[in-house]
């Protein structure tokens, strides 16, 4: 047993997920237009005599991109579903199982996520490699950027999480969910990197937990280096760890809630 | 008497969809999708009169909504002709809209969050009622069916009854000649439902509204309808009048017994009686009426057995039809009046 | 009774939704604010993102922050009113696939008309308020007309693209998901600086997906006045707007009214 039953579901999102094709192909085609906009746009600004900027070839940039889309839309609207969850009171129904609810969601969740990453990523990486051609990339260090990808959507994960038990006091998922990404859109630097950022931003931007979803991963995906990739994964178990606390609070004190006003 | 409603040869098509269960059939449903069509209704024909009541009834998915979304112009059919009030209800929708009312029993009209005084307001700009006439219609309506202390309650804590009361006063505002009633009383108790049908009864007879009304309800038909067309697998297996149907067909009861001892079977020494079930208990059989009168079974079971309980029930829906398509089936030409 | 179903008779009705949808919406006074503050909220994000791009580069092919300033005003704005005004546009493809038609067929009124008149989506307040504030910080007195001339042009688009993308529903079932993401495909490719396509991408966008006409021509426009663009876009977004009612008609004859749709595409 142990933690068998956490794998079991996530095949079993696995196989849900791909009943919905509709979503499936239809988030793809979203995301495809959104990275075919980057590369013009991005075409647009290299085209006007910028060789490299802070670093970053044209096509460092667009697979930079890539990279942050992936990871950022790869969760869905899991605040929402969370949200549900939690407001219907179905999550105490969940608890007399004998499983950690929040675990079971994580596994649940990663099944669905890892698909949408891995499809995301070939859609962006297909559209990317026809207008802009490959980028170079040293393959031994892939897997050790596939750590730091896990973790990211670990934290990503958590945070949404928490928002999602938020929706118990706070009942608009919906507005939770948008502005959460937003924040992860800019802040996180899932559009633009943080080294086009002022300075100043740059610097606050860089220590927040939303870089670590999005900046980081993908600026060791485009350029890696040791130490940064470290420092990385140093970091978002911090986050991670911090986020599971404050997870853990929220979620005992909404569960005596629920029990006392009987769900 | 003339026709206000005419219906020929019409058939309705509808293609679905089919997928294969399990992982393997959703990864193929990812590339390949199977369609098989489906006869919801299969050449039909009739008329209606100016003032009749008629009863569509028919198990789930026979066809009877499909038949009335189609009078009603909701939908197209496949082929065939329809002509409701003298107009064509696909070509002429809008002209026929403002002398037909319908009401759809799953289908809500009212505002569900807001007082269901707001949605008349808004039917009587929908039909472009003048305000004079309108006043004087809701006032009729609401002393009608009884609803002065709900109307400015919200929708939503009204009980099925009420808000169905308020369904047809929203239907009834422009005054139709036609009212289409799609399973009016679902999900109704029974004082809620007997209400409803006194109120359509009330109004065919008062107002000389012709009525169409489906139910799965037989009781629903029986009472408030002369006239009862059924339709099975998109096609009409009776059309008739109500009492017809019951000489005719609802010649048997099924009666249920609970005894106070053990029983085998229960043996009354007649010869149409048919046991359906035999428990320990608990004992069916059903009854010819026409062979013998239900009082005659009834008093033989109580002399001769200790009997705890005793119910008489009509047979379910299907059972009448089923026998009505045997009887179809065994004389071919008969013809249905 | 007068059988007719005039102009003034859908205007009356028109305004008597209005009214509905106001007092439902104040039913939910909380959530409506919430949300308006949030779609502010999103746009100022947005902003915060040009504004890091127009720092570090000055500019893109000739656009500077005021142009995306202005172009948000626009896409506010119109896509705002539609959502106000024509609130069930978005809800099209789901009331198609469930059978939630058939109230609206039975009645004397123009169905298209009536269906994206009943319903409203009150956070577009927040998006059209936005938008006007944007459009009182960066344009001129002068400009007023011809802004809202060109406001009126992207709504009647944007209404009209939502109708054809929900309309798909008649043809292949329960489509919400691809008619969302189409619908999202166009405010977002209309968000940014349509000089900036070309190709094959630029003739998609002055005609099937036509976010060049929403927004980049009409920012154009209120810089280098033109007629020939400015008659282009008025026309093209009436032709768009009958393409999408002939789309939605033909659409109606296979409705199924949900009766028989099991699965979706």
């Amino acid at each position: 047993m142990g933690l068998t039953k956490y794998w079991e579901s996530c095949k079993i999102s696995l196989y849900n997920s791909l009943v919905y094709k509709a979503d499936f192909i239809s988030n793809s085609l979203f995301i495809g237009l959104i990275i075919f906009i980057f590369v013009y746009l991005w075409k647009a600004v290299y085209g006007s005599g910028h060789g490299v900027i802070e670093g970053f070839t044209i096509s460092m940039m667009v697979w930079y991109f890539v990279m942050t889309e992936s990871i950022v839309t790869a969760p869905g609207r899991l605040i929402e579903e969370i949200g549900e969850d939690v407001q219907s009171g179905e999550i105490a129904t969940k608890l007399n199982k004998p499983y950690n609810s929040v675990l079971f969601k994580y596994a649940y969740n990663m099944g669905q996520t890892l698909l949408r990453f891995i499809l995301t990523f070939l859609v962006g990486g297909i559209i990317a490699f026809l207008f802009l051609g490959g980028v170079e990339i040293n393959w031994l260090t892939l897997p050790l950027v596939g750590i730091v990808i896990i973790l990211a959507l670990t934290l990503h994960f958590c945070m949404m999480m928490l928002l999602g038990i938020f929706t118990f006091w706070f009942e608009d998922a919906k507005a939770l969910n948008f502005l959460y990404n937003k924040i992860i859109f800019v802040f996180g630097g899932m559009l633009l990197p943080l080294e086009i950022f002022p300075q100043w931003l740059a610097k606050i931007s860089a220590v927040m937990p939303f870089s670590f979803v999005a900046y980081h991963p993908a600026r060791l995906f485009v350029i890696f280096n040791l130490n940064n990739f470290i420092r990385t994964i140093f970091l978002e178990l911090i986050w991670i760890a911090l986020f599971s606390g404050l997870i853990a609070i929220f979620y005992k004190s909404f569960i005596k809630k629920i029990s006392i006003n009987g769900g | 008497m003339a026709a206000i409603i005419k219906v020929e040869n019409i058939s309705k098509e509808f293609r679905i969809k089919e997928k294969e269960p399990g992982l393997k059939g959703s990864l193929k449903s990812l590339f390949t999708s199977k369609y098989k069509s489906i006869d919801a209704v299969d050449n039909i024909s009739f008329n209606v009169n100016k003032g009749e009541v008629v009863g569509f009834i028919g198990p789930n998915g026979a066809g009877k909504s499909t038949t009335i979304k189609m009078m009603t112009g909701i939908l197209f059919p496949s082929s065939g002709k329809i002509n409701v009030i003298n107009y064509d209800p696909q070509k002429e929708r809008k002209k026929l809209a403002f002398k037909v009312g319908t009401v759809f029993g799953q289908k809500p009209q009212l505002w569900y969050h807001l007082p269901a005084i707001d949605t008349f307001n808004l039917f009587a700009k929908i039909y472009e009622i003048p305000e004079k006439q309108y006043q004087q219609r809701l006032k009729e309506l609401i002393k009608t069916f009884e609803v002065e202390e709900v109307i400015n309650q919200p929708v939503r804590k009204l009980s099925l009854g009420q808000r169905m009361r308020c369904e047809m006063i929203a239907s009834l505002l422009h005054n139709p000649e036609v009212l289409f009633l799609d399973e009016p009383t679902i999900g109704m108790d029974i004082v809620a439902k007997k209400r409803i049908r006194e109120l359509i009864k009330n109004l065919n007879e008062n107002d000389g509204v012709t009525v169409i009304l489906t139910s799965h309800d037989l009781e629903d038909v029986e009472q408030v309808c002369k006239r009862l067309i059924i339709i099975n697998n998109g096609k009409i297996v009776y059309d008739g009048s109500t009492k017809g149907i019951r000489e005719k067909y609802l010649n048997f009861k099924i009666i249920q017994v609970i005894l106070n001892e053990k029983t085998e079977s229960l043996n009354l020494g007649l010869k149409n009686v048919k046991a359906v079930f035999k428990g320990k208990f608990r004992h069916v059989i059903e009854i010819d009426t026409s062979k013998h009168p239900i009082q005659e079974v009834v008093k033989k079971i109580v002399s001769k057995y200790n009997v705890e309980d005793i119910n008489i029930l009509d047979p379910p829906i299907e059972e009448i039809i089923s026998r009505i398509y045997q009887n179809k089936t065994d004389h071919k030409d008969q013809k249905w009046d | 009774m007068k059988q007719t179903s005039s102009i003034k008779g859908h205007w009356e009705l028109f305004k008597e939704y209005v009214k509905l949808n106001l007092a439902t919406a104040l039913e939910y006074r909380f959530s409506f604010v919430v949300q308006t503050i949030t779609m502010v909220l999103n746009d100022i994000t947005w902003l915060i993102f040009w504004w890091i791009f127009f720092t570090k580069f000055g500019s893109l092919n000739g656009w500077q922050i005021e142009h995306i300033l202005v172009l948000y005003a626009l896409l506010n704005l119109s896509y705002g009113l539609a959502g106000m005004f024509f609130g069930n546009k978005n809800h099209i493809s789901s009331m198609i696939s469930e059978g939630r038609l058939d109230f609206y067929i039975n009645f004397p009124k123009n169905i298209l008309f009536h269906v994206l008149i009943s319903r409203s989506n009150w956070f577009g307040v927040g998006d059209a308020l936005f938008g006007l504030i944007l459009a009182a910080i960066t344009l001129s007195l002068k400009q007023w007309p011809l802004f809202l001339l060109l406001t009126l042009s992207s709504t009647i688009i944007f209404v009209s693209f939502a109708v054809l993308a929900h309309s798909l529903a008649f043809y292949f079932g329960n489509s919400s998901e691809t008619s969302r993401s189409l619908n999202m495909g166009i405010v977002t490719m209309s968000s940014y600086p349509s000089q900036m396509f070309g190709g094959v991408a630029k003739f998609l966008m002055l005609t099937v997906f036509p976010a060049g006409f929403i927004s980049g021509i009409p920012v154009q426009l209120l810089y280098q006045f033109n007629w020939f663009w400015l008659i282009s876009t008025i026309l093209f977004s009436l032709m768009f707007l009958a393409t999408s009612i002939y789309f939605f008609y033909k659409g109606l004859r296979k409705y199924e009214s949900g009766s028989m749709i099991t699965s979706r595409i």
